[in-house]
């Protein structure tokens, strides 16, 4: 008999729950959550209205253009389904005063925003000032956490505006490709391509790496608008064997990887600021401080020409020649040898 | 017979002398530096070759012209795009036309000759 009560209050119980979970499942529509039919119809709607938006601007402004406006519609830009990309208006103001040319003068008052540079502005009227232009694009785009440092960033305090480097109408924004984004850097910074055609040199001209991989162009806290806080931080993101940590290190080598090396090109591989010895003579100036010297000249200043005794002229050791200090001293970027303590091993 | 072959002759004749004429025509004519110049200049802003934008289509004006004085009509329309004369709307409202920015007459004259030669048009326009 409890065995039946017990069972049949259990069978209340787990009714009582399935008509809880129906009851709610019912209600899940009022709760506001649009479904994927009702998503695609506002997508559909916010899409007809930036479109019609768009042909206020697109009546006159079509394929008859010099520059091709048109094509944004083959970037990111122009993809109306994603109600978060923007109609004309939206980065170039709503633009009354051009639109309707109530003057009824010849040449329309220019809109509200207009993009370019002035040395590489080819429209009909001048650019806006960089911040009017800056702030059009921010307004979206500043929420990205790569852009927070645009601000005081090198680019914005030199008057520079987003226009200077993309393209935001043509399919093809060359900034962002790979295989020509150094073009677009090199227009400006013209010591850095010619050190890039030097014999030593990151793979820059050959498409592996590009200005983006170290710098970031909107901002950062680093250094030379490096991508990370520090020179070394930014290198070890690719050369990660010479972080560490070492048991023997070598200071200058966690203090900063441009004490030795250039990082745009050199004629001396790897990418070194000096040939050696002369590059380590910079900081170890002293006698060499072996015990079993690497040639019987090898007293004195290191890499100095010294062999005084056998000849009044001076003549290098073999010792010095090709790798010279890191003839020996291999491990130069740290050893964890514990027999390395002057990074022979 | 023989005044058969003279009719054919002549009409062979007189079809290569129209062809030729109008080749020529053709000839003087230069489309692409014509239409250069219209985009530079940012005509086809309001007027395309053959759809009606807030200007009427060339395609159309040159119907609008066709049966017209040709020199009479050329000198009109360059004063039309070189005085800044008042041009109407499709909403009622006036503008000064755009003045074009090149002073060559000869570069003009082949703008509004290239307008002029296009077929296909129709007057009154009609969209």
């Amino acid at each position: 008999m409890k065995l039946i009560r017990k069972m049949v209050s259990l069978g209340v119980l787990i009714c009582g729950l399935c008509s809880v979970s129906w009851t709610l499942a019912a209600d899940l529509p009022d709760l506001g959550e649009p479904t994927q039919s009702q998503a695609k119809a506002s997508a559909s709607i916010s899409a007809a209205e930036s479109l019609k938006k768009d042909a206020v601007c697109t009546k006159c402004h079509d394929s008859s253009e010099m520059k091709p406006v048109l094509s944004i519609y083959q970037t990111k830009h122009g993809v109306k389904g994603d109600p978060r990309t923007p109609s004309c208006q939206s980065c170039h103001g709503a633009s009354e005063n051009h639109v309707k040319n109530a003057d009824g003068k010849a040449t329309r008052n220019k809109p509200d925003v207009v993009f370019g540079t002035k040395r590489g502005s080819s429209g009909a009227y001048p650019p806006s000032e960089a911040k009017v232009q800056s702030t059009a694009c921010l307004s979206c785009h500043g929420k990205d956490v790569n852009r927070t440092h645009w601000e005081g960033g090198a680019h914005q305090t030199n008057d520079m505006t987003c226009a200077s480097c993309h393209e935001v109408h043509t399919a093809h924004d060359k900034v962002r490709d790979k295989q020509t984004q150094p073009e677009v850097c090199f227009v400006c910074h013209k010591e850095q391509r010619a050190q890039s055609k030097k014999i030593s040199h990151h793979a820059i001209g050959e498409g592996k790496v590009v200005c983006s991989d170290c710098h970031n162009p909107h901002g950062s806290a680093g250094p030379k608008m490096l991508k990370k806080n520090t020179v070394t931080e930014t290198c070890y993101t690719c050369h990660a064997e010479k972080r560490g940590p070492f048991l023997w290190e070598h200071q200058p080598v966690t203090e900063d990887c441009t004490n030795c090396h250039t990082p745009h090109g050199s004629n001396i591989t790897p990418l070194l600021k000096s040939r050696a010895p002369f590059l380590c003579d910079d900081c170890h100036d002293g006698p060499h401080n072996s015990q079993a010297p690497v040639a019987g000249n090898a007293g004195g200043i290191q890499g100095g020409l010294t062999n005084a005794t056998t000849s009044k002229l001076a003549n290098p050791s073999t010792s010095y020649a090709g790798r010279a200090c890191l003839n020996c001293h291999v491990m130069v970027h740290g050893s964890n040898s514990p027999s390395g303590a002057f990074l022979h091993r | 017979m023989k005044v058969k072959i003279r009719v054919n002759a002549l009409i062979s004749v007189v079809a290569t002398v129209f062809g030729l004429s109008l080749s020529a025509s053709a000839l003087a004519v230069d489309a692409d530096a014509a239409l250069s110049l219209a985009r530079q200049n940012g005509c086809l802003k309001c007027h395309a070759v053959d759809k009606h934008k807030d200007g009427p289509a060339y395609r159309d004006v040159a119907a609008k012209y066709k049966d017209k004085d040709h020199a009479e009509t050329v000198k009109k329309l360059i004063n039309h795009i070189t005085s800044g004369e008042k041009a109407k709307f499709p909403d009622g409202h006036e503008e000064e036309h755009k003045i074009i920015k090149v002073k060559d007459v000869a570069q003009q004259t082949n703008l509004i000759e290239w307008v002029l030669s296009l077929p296909g048009g129709v007057w009154p326009e009609k969209d």
